[in-house]
């Protein structure tokens, strides 16, 4: 289902990546499993969730669709690719998928919850909004181990078939853009040491 | 700045029975953003703390006399800041956890002169505690006692224009 390019020179962009480790994957998918991905995100139940940070439509973890179950049993078997790419030894994910409305967001925030043990962030989009909706990642200054300045280094657009896949950390800051028309789709979820 | 009858210590007495019930106290239309002349402000933004303009004001005796009136409680100044939220602004609990004082009390006027919708929410663990709606005119008290948090909601795109005022007293207990 997954069809990975070669991972060596990933890795390599994944390690030199700025503001933070990432890297994306365009055409991870095959246009007809992207399809069969994305009806099943249409099926699946969302539910708006709003809290301090966010504003979206979270679905159940793990999703309840058969195709979503598909694609989290495929990066569950991606597992070595995405050790070697992303330099670290990861043996699962876990995941959901999101839907983002116009007005929904996702404020600046790291993921790394020490309890939980995050290592790596992705997201896979399944459907772009018509405006807004971007992952932007932040550049971090710090002073005596506190962030004093945030800058945005880095706005990655949202396109349909694209895996991004970024290192979690205290200054790994990112968001979601607010969407400003359309909907944007995506699966996300962590990979674990 | 305190509109009447809230300006009137007899009648916030009257109120602190249902103060020290929820800890908290929303009084709809209890100032007038019209007579509130806002200072110059300056720019904060941290990602991971918050959005917004901000100005730092002398204490002022009417807010602690409303606050002490309200709680029964003689209280001690610590700071009154002056919040501006545009579109694309918030403040988080992280930001909150710098300057939050407790135990004490903290007021809120809210001298915006619309509505733009978002609110600013008070919160202990996952639970939210109080959820203090924008309305131009509306005085929120609230204990800030360990563990409570606030945050401001993020504004959208479809506020427009729309700018959110709110000034904030914040009281440590005297006794």
């Amino acid at each position: 289902m997954i069809r990975w390019p070669d991972p060596r020179p990933l890795a390599k962009k994944f390690a030199a990546a700025k503001p933070f480790r990432h890297a994306i994957v365009d055409g991870l998918l095959a246009p007809a499993d992207h399809a069969r991905l994305r009806e099943g995100l249409e099926a699946e139940p969302l539910v708006r969730a709003e809290g301090e940070i966010y504003s979206h439509r979270p679905g159940a973890d793990p999703p309840l669709h058969p195709a979503l179950r598909a694609f989290f049993d495929a990066l569950q078997d991606s597992c070595a690719t995405v050790s070697e790419i992303c330099g670290r030894q990861l043996s699962w994910a876990d995941g959901a998928a999101y839907a983002y409305l116009a007005g929904d967001y996702l404020l600046p925030h790291s993921d790394a919850l020490a309890e939980l043990g995050r290592a790596v962030a992705y997201a896979y989009y399944l459907a772009a909004p018509d405006q807004g909706g971007e992952l932007e990642l932040f550049e971090c200054s710090t002073r005596e181990g506190l962030i004093v300045r945030t800058r945005t280094a880095k706005r990655i657009a949202v396109r349909p078939r694209r895996l991004v896949l970024f290192e979690v950390h205290d200054a790994a800051l990112h968001q979601v853009c607010e969407v400003l028309a359309g909907a944007r789709h995506s699966v996300a979820g962590w990979f674990y040491p | 700045m305190i509109r009447a009858p809230f300006d009137d210590a007899s009648v916030l007495a009257k109120l602190r029975p249902a103060f020290e019930a929820q800890r908290s106290m929303i009084l709809p239309g209890a100032c007038d953003p019209d007579l509130f002349r806002a200072p110059p402000m300056n720019r904060f933004f941290l990602a991971h703390r918050g959005r917004y303009h901000l100005a730092e004001l002398p204490p002022r005796d009417d807010l602690r006399a409303f606050a002490e009136a309200l709680t029964g409680r003689r209280l001690l100044p610590a700071w009154l800041r002056l919040f501006r939220f545009r579109r694309g602004c918030y403040s988080l609990f992280y930001d909150d956890s710098l300057s939050r004082i407790e135990p004490g009390v903290e007021v809120t006027l809210d001298l915006s002169r619309e509505m733009a919708g978002a609110p600013a929410v008070y919160q202990s663990g996952p639970t939210q505690l109080l959820v203090v709606p924008q309305v131009p005119g509306l005085v929120a008290a609230v204990e800030r006692a360990p563990g409570v948090f606030r945050y401001d909601r993020y504004l959208p795109a479809s506020v427009g224009r729309a700018a959110v005022l709110r000034l904030r007293a914040a009281f440590r207990y005297a006794d």
